[in-house]
């Protein structure tokens, strides 16, 4: 009898606690929307969170279409099937979800942390100065951040036909708001704008525990004043961040910017943990350290590069197996992911330096470059020779790092095996499908 | 003491019922057993004789009975034989026996009559179980279906679920496929959902159980997933069930409320029985294989087409006096180019050229199983128990493949007096096994798609070859280890209290838990490095029972009444380590690796309810049925937690109107009609809740948003009409039963996409609604009787499914890997795509509308052996536009069922189960890449030899190309239908004859031959037109993709009961 009495009391017990919390739960390993940005701590998890969003595939797609679109490299395995063949072919690619369309996602999901942060941020209680310092630094990170993804959409989804390129959202989107796309015009102000807020709220941000610094910044205002052909300003930021001293050539290595440490040469680097997605899909890719590589470069590409043997950059960091050309760049595992080095600086300089009708300042940058990469110095003939020739070296260096595609569209020239004028409004990327469909003020991108 | 405890329990009500319900009573079925002892009558007629059964056999305990005088009588002896003392000679005599028909017989003189019974075939008064009560079947208002215990023992399915297919009428039953513990899925009366689940709530004992998968989802890498979701119900033992109880309408069901619109399956597991101790032994094993084995090329033939792409390749770059692709298709040198573009490292020509693997035979073996059974049961006036275990040993038909299961079960029920009883119901559960990857993870899904017919499995120095491609399905099953290990404990205690006479209070509090052990394993063969990965889940969940009923009858009225609350709360953990890189290939655990990760999920969900229901009857001729049910649930934000479900029932017994009582061959008649509200909250746990998840930057701690607020989210509430009628004609010689129901369900929980711009792709939304409508019809017939008996069962069911709202829209579109588009008007899980014409038999120029500007024609030159569309005009092309996408195909059957066939003859018993569904298609999505070009690098099935060659030709495979055009969309092509009969279960029994079992001191010994999916007659042209894909959802669960075979078996078995 007495197991009855322990049931009813059982019982009792249990209904006498199931009053009406009984179903507030909470989850125990997500954190309320409401309280994620009320306090600093929250804020910075907020930046790193973002960066947990790009340092991975964002970098790796654009890398890699990047290249496929420009036909720099080729399937090692024609039997392996991939994504690429359509980007490769530039054959029913640019609505493929998982190329453009998972580009933009990871873009304005990093914009809208941006966005809340910087809504945040006023009302975040600085009790003390290191606080305050704190708050100041993040806003910073979070204009940068979104300057980064403006300019990376710009890039990819900006078409000279309609002169359109994407919406820009400088508050927390609201699910009613159907935003147009913006101008390029308009987006590349943007990014200079919030690139130019950064840097002035970074100013002492030295050294940032893998972030951003204000060197970061500022090698990124001179990647984008480059690209936008302001090459004053993209001369003067290039040189700030040469002459800032804390950066210095890896002469006669090459490859030291490609590993697991940071090189005295990285501006900006994505790090990497054991088994992150990062590196490691380069990693599976390029590196001929796995059985299942994917990728290697063109007989096209490898032949423009391929000019002095004795380039340390093809020497060291390319290898022309017969069947295709390997590059070595991703071919250590878990490695840090050099997003912005001093050499490209360096090119920046020399070219604007050109273009501003400083010659021999110009061959000098590419000659201490030159000098880097273990070549004699070299001349020029005149002003276009030299130009060839820093086009030439760019190439080069950028091989395989996603940046020789925007350069040629930079140069207006032939790309992938088109004319310039058909590239210039065949190889972008459709807006995604699903925002077409849910937001009626977009106007897609003609392709065909 | 029995004031004390009465006391306690009604304090213990007042606590229960806060709520107005306190007054409700439970249904139970009062019984009142008459103390008949024999009364022999002093007078001189006697009468005597034998009572038998139909079979001839003796019946022992029938009651014989003087009409007008019942309480004088006797009963039969061990021989069936009695003896009975009459006042006079001219009486009646009424012959009863417990499942048998109760016969009158008129003396008239005699002194010896020698009575045959035959078996009462109407199942009228039977007792089935319903939500939180009994009932008898007469009297129901619902829709219900039964199936006994007994039909589903000796199955050769490992799971229940699987074993009820064919057997009831409305309840589509599908297995994925022939993976030992494979997901069983459920659909009553069709899939009222889009993104939640449309499986019913499984109830065992009063228990609702976890179901489901219940596998990781954490693994480090894509590569350790096997593309096989478990399925959490193969805890239970088929041999322990009593009765399975399917509750279809919304009367029914809605005493389940905010759980119930998916139907509920009650599961009642067995219970002693007064008497003689027994002892049961079963065991079965068989042999099984899989139902079908599709033909991919073989070596040759595949080097054949890719040879003749090539060759294609090169003529049409010729012909396009395109020099860099000609050159790209280079056909000198013997080919040499197209030799380079398709060896692999280390494979030379010849080799390749010699080679025939056929990798589907790498991945299937001949299956075995064994199963062994071992029950007890018994109980006298107190105590009543029943005790049983079971040990399953399976190896399955997928290489690498097994399953072994540990079931053992205690039920007790105890009365320690009249008004009180306490029991419990407990099972615990050891399964162990060894799963293997499938479809897009590996093995069969590898040896259809992306495993070439001309490598060989072995180097020359006898190492795999191309053992790290992922691609040799002989290395990766060799070199991967995933095992699941489960313990599970389900048990539940109950008291039961009756007190002034018509009232019951019954409380109840049961357990489920689940725990599961999974380890998987990958050797640096197959890997650059070793990687595992362990997994400890566990799910808690309990649930508690308290209802208070009362019972009780004026003249004609009769009313039972049921008050309560329900409360469950589950709480799931899981703990997930990786390893990667390890000392020695001998060691393999986590804890080896060099670099570790870990990962800890933890979730859980409550229910609150409050239910109460009110069946009348009045002049056991009319009836009604009213119940209620207010739920809450931690799913959904405080402002939408709470829902109230009402339902009312009606029931007219017609057959007991005095104007069809004279109308002997009308033996029942009853009408029903219903109504009744019903929800589903079968979305993941926190949904409402806009959340930050964690998300580091290396190791700085970082945060990503993961749901954005969503507090308007609620139920989907479904309202179901059901008009049933129930019909026994001939004393139940036909019993037939039909219900026809519309089912509504709105508030739809859907997957909306929004935009990227707000951070995320999707958020759950009440959107929409959809209707089923349809009609389930049962009718069993005993066709003849006596000697040879041959009972009939027919159940067949009839389902239209149509989304009938979007929320204004009339296309959403999915991007849940390109399975996800649902349209207005369309079935869940139509297929959103180009309609397929064919294959041109000749070069032709075809005029089409210009999709850009409609008022242009272009005109388009089509060569021979290129694939046909119909474009948006209606027009031929060849020109694939996603713009021309239109909705196809019928994902769910029209009309299924099962038709049953039983016969005995003397000691010999036959049964047949045929089952069927048609009216519905398979999109086969794997061929969208087994037709691109071959420079995709994938295999074909071996009709791709039919493919389109000269001018002229009438085929339907297309020409062979190397690259271009790229095939790589789904158009209709790959809709294919799937209709299906199928001679799902044939057993042949034989029971040896008492006088044997007499002398051997057995009770019963039976032996049998069965034999699963014996024959399948179907145009399907792939594995196995029963298909379901794991895990893709109401919307992508006929999409197929590379999938595998069901498995046929035959089983031998013996049952020993003493």
């Amino acid at each position: 009898m007495t197991n009855i009495k322990y049931i009813l009391s059982l019982s009792i017990i249990f209904l006498l606690s199931s009053c009406s919390d009984f179903l507030d739960l909470e989850p125990e390993t997500s954190l309320s929307s409401a309280v994620a940005f009320d306090n600093i701590e929250g804020i910075e998890a907020g930046i790193n969170g973002a960066y947990s969003i790009i340092h991975s595939d964002w970098v790796e797609r654009q890398y890699i279409f990047a290249e496929c679109l420009m036909s720099s490299v080729k399937q090692v395995n024609a039997l392996s099937n991939s994504n690429y063949t359509q980007a490769l072919t530039h054959e029913n690619w640019s609505d493929l979800f998982n190329i453009s369309g998972y580009f933009w996602q990871m873009s304005y999901r990093t914009i809208d942390v941006s966005n809340q942060i910087i809504r945040a941020i006023p009302s975040i209680n600085a009790d003390n100065d290191q606080t305050a310092a704190d708050k100041v630094r993040l806003e910073g990170e979070a204009y940068f951040l979104r300057g980064l993804m403006y300019f990376g959409l710009n890039r990819f989804f900006a078409q000279p036909q309609n002169g359109l390129s994407v919406p820009i959202l400088t508050a927390p989107y609201q699910p009613d708001q159907f935003p147009f796309r913006a101008s390029i015009e308009e987006t590349k102000a943007q990014v200079i704008a919030d690139l130019e807020q950064a840097e002035s709220l970074m100013q002492n941000i030295e050294s940032n525990d893998g972030r951003a610094t204000i060197w970061s910044v500022r090698g990124m205002l001179a990647r984008a004043y480059f690209e936008f052909k302001d090459y004053q300003k993209a001369q003067e930021y290039a040189n700030l961040v040469i002459e800032s001293g804390r950066f210095s050539l890896n002469d006669g290595q090459v490859g030291a910017a490609y590993s697991t440490e940071i090189s005295s040469e990285n501006i900006f680097t994505f790090l990497s943990a054991a088994n992150d997605r990062a590196a490691n899909n380069l990693y599976e890719r390029f590196s001929i350290n796995n059985a299942n590589v994917q990728l290697s470069l063109s007989a096209d590409f490898w032949n423009q590069i391929n000019q002095e043997p004795t380039d340390l950059r093809i020497s060291e960091l390319h290898t022309d197996l017969g069947g295709g050309v390997a590059c070595h760049k991703y071919d250590v595992r878990n490695m840090n992911i050099p997003f912005l080095r001093l050499p490209e600086m360096y090119l920046i300089r020399a070219e604007s330096k050109v273009e501003n009708n400083d010659l021999d300042g110009g061959l000098m940058d590419l000659n201490r470059l030159r000098q880097r990469a273990g070549l004699a110095a070299t001349n020029y003939v005149n002003q276009s020779d030299l130009l060839e020739k820093i086009f030439h070296n760019r190439t080069v260096e950028m091989s395989m790092e996603g940046q020789n595609f925007h350069n040629l569209k930079r140069l207006e020239r032939p790309i992938g095996g088109y004319p310039w004028e058909e590239a210039k409004f065949k190889l972008v990327f459709f807006i995604p499908l699903k925002e077409i469909q849910l937001n009626p003020n977009l106007i897609q991108n003609e392709i065909w | 003491m029995k004031r004390n405890l009465l006391l306690f329990y009604l304090v213990s009500s007042v606590m229960l019922f806060p709520l107005d319900y306190a007054s409700a009573a439970m249904n139970t079925n009062h019984i009142s057993a008459k103390n008949t002892s024999s009364k022999f009558m002093d007078k001189d007629f006697t009468i005597s004789g034998t009572i038998t059964s139909e079979d001839g056999e003796a019946i022992f305990g029938a009651a014989i009975v003087i009409k007008g005088d019942e309480g004088k009588g006797t009963f039969s002896d061990m021989d069936g034989s009695y003896t009975l003392k009459l006042p006079n000679a001219e009486q009646t005599l009424i012959i009863r026996y417990l499942g048998y028909q109760s016969l009158e017989i008129e003396v008239n003189g005699r002194s010896q009559i020698d009575i045959v019974l035959y078996s009462d075939l109407q199942t009228l008064d039977e007792v089935i179980v319903v939500g939180f009560g009994t009932q008898k079947k007469r009297f129901t208002t619902g829709a219900i279906s039964k199936v006994n215990g007994e039909d589903l023992q000796n199955a050769t399915q490992t799971t229940v679920e699987g074993a009820l297919q064919g057997r009831v009428a409305g309840v589509q039953v599908t297995t994925s496929d022939a993976m030992a513990g494979s997901p069983v899925t459920i659909r009553i009366r069709g899939t009222s959902s889009i993104v939640a689940s449309s499986e019913p709530l499984y109830v065992v004992d009063g228990v609702p159980v976890v179901s489901g998968n219940f596998s990781k989802n954490n693994a480090s890498s894509w590569r350790l997933a096997t593309a096989h979701e478990s399925n959490a119900l193969s805890q239970l033992n088929p041999a322990d069930i009593e009765s399975i109880e399917i509750l279809k309408d919304a009367s029914a069901a809605a005493i389940y409320g905010s759980r119930g619109a998916n139907g509920v399956v009650l599961i009642t597991t067995k219970g002693g029985r007064k008497g003689k101790t027994r002892f049961n032994v079963g065991y079965q094993s068989g042999f099984s294989k899989e139902t079908n084995r599709i033909e991919m090329l073989n070596g040759s033939q595949w080097l054949e087409l890719a040879k003749e792409a090539w060759t294609n390749s090169y003529n049409d770059a010729v012909a396009d006096n395109d020099p860099s692709n000609d050159a790209t298709y280079d056909i000198s040198d013997d080919y040499q180019k197209f030799w380079n573009e398709i060896l692999p490292e280390g494979l030379s020509r010849e080799v390749a050229e010699t080679t025939n693997t056929d990798w589907i035979d790498e991945t299937l073996q001949d299956g075995f199983f064994q199963e062994m059974n071992l029950s007890t049961s018994g109980g006298n006036d107190k105590t009543l128990f029943y005790i049983g275990g079971t040990y399953r040993d399976e190896k399955g038909i997928f290489v690498g493949n097994n399953f072994k299961r540990y079931n053992a079960r205690v039920n007790l029920d105890h009365h320690p007096t009249e008004f009180l009883s306490i029991g419990a119901r407990t099972a615990f559960t050891v399964t162990d096994s060894d799963i293997i990857p499938i479809s897009w993870a590996g093995g069969l899904g590898t040896a259809q798609s992306q495993a070439l017919p001309f490598w060989p499995i072995f180097n020359e120095d006898g190492t795999y070859f191309n053992a790290q491609s992922g691609n040799n399905v002989a290395a990766e099953l060799a070199n991967t280890e995933m095992n699941q290990k489960g313990t599970s404990i389900l048990g539940n205690v109950y008291a039961q209290l009756k007190f002034l006479k018509n009232f019951t209070l019954r409380s109840e509090f049961g357990i489920n838990n689940i725990y599961k052990k999974e380890f998987y394993y990958r050797s640096a063969v197959i890997e650059p490095e070793a990687i595992s990965t362990s997994v400890l889940s566990e799910s808690q969940n309990w649930n508690m029972n308290n209802t208070l009923s009362y019972s009780n009858s004026f003249g004609r009225h009769a009313i039972d009444i049921i008050g309560g609350m329900n409360a469950t709360k589950n709480d799931y953990f899981q703990n997930v380590i990786n390893g990667e890189t390890f000392p020695n290939p001998a060691l393999k655990n986590p804890e080896n690796a060099a670099i570790q990760t870990a990962s800890v999920n933890t979730t859980q969900f409550s229910f609150l309810s409050f239910l109460g229901r009110l069946n009348y009857r009045f002049d056991d001729k009319y009836l009604l049925g009213i119940s209620v049910r207010r739920d809450g649930s931690s799913r959904f934000g405080s402002g939408n937690r709470w829902g109230t479900f009402p339902a009312v029932s009606l029931g007219w017994i017609i057959s007991e109107e005095d104007f069809l009582k004279d109308v002997k061959v009308l033996s029942f008649l009853k009408l029903r009609a219903s109504y009744g509200e019903t929800g589903n909250a079968e979305i993941g746990n926190f949904e409402y809740f806009g959340a930050f998840v964690t998300n580091n930057y290396v190791d700085r701690p970082g945060i990503v948003v993961q749901e954005i607020d969503n507090n308007s989210l609620s139920w989907e509430s479904t309202r179901q009409y059901d008009i049933g009628i129930d019909l026994g004609l001939w004393e139940g010689r036909i019993e037939a039963g039909l219900d026809v129901y519309l089912k509504q369900t709105d508030d739809l929980l859907t997957q909306v996409d929004v935009s990227s711009l707000s951070g995320v792709e999707r958020v759950t939304s009440n959107i929409g609604s959809l209707e089923n409508k349809g009609f389930d019809l049962s009718i069993t017939t005993h066709n003849t009787r006596g000697k040879l008996k041959w009972v009939s069962n027919i159940n067949l069911a009839y389902n239209t499914n149509q989304i009938t709202d979007l929320g204004g829209l009339d296309f959403i579109p999915g991007q849940l890997f390109g399975l996800g588009a649902i349209g207005l008007g369309q079935p869940v899980g139509a297929r959103y795509t180009v309609p397929w014409a064919g294959i041109a038999s000749t070069d032709m120029s075809l005029i089409v509308t210009n999709p850009d500007d409609p008022s242009l024609q272009n005109e388009i030159q089509v060569k021979g052996g290129d694939e046909l569309f119909i474009n948006q005009f209606g027009e031929l092309t060849n020109i694939y536009n996603p713009n021309d996408q239109i909705f196809l195909g019928n994902p769910t059957p029209l009309w299924s069922g099962g038709f049953t066939n039983s016969f005995s003859y003397k000691n010999f018993d036959l049964s047949i189960l045929i089952t069927f569904a048609t009216g519905h298609d398979l999109s086969n999505d794997e061929r969208r890449f087994q037709y691109a070009p071959f420079g995709f690098g994938w295999t074909m099935m071996a009709n791709g030899m039919e493919r389109w060659q000269n001018q002229g030709d009438l085929t339907n495979m297309h020409r062979v190309t190397w690259a271009a055009p790229n095939r790589n969309y789904t158009s209709s092509r790959v809709i294919t239908d799937a209709d299906f009969a199928r001679l799902k279960d044939l057993t042949i029994g034989y029971s040896f004859p008492k006088s044997l079992l007499q002398k051997w001191k057995l009770h019963d010994f039976r032996i049998y031959v069965k034999g699963t999916n014996l024959a399948t007659l179907t145009s399907y042209d792939g594995w196995d037109p029963e298909y379901n894909r794991d895990g893709a959802g109401n919307v992508g669960q006929s999409k197929s993709w590379l999938p595998s075979p069901q498995a046929r078996s035959i089983s031998f078995g013996i049952n020993v009961g003493l």
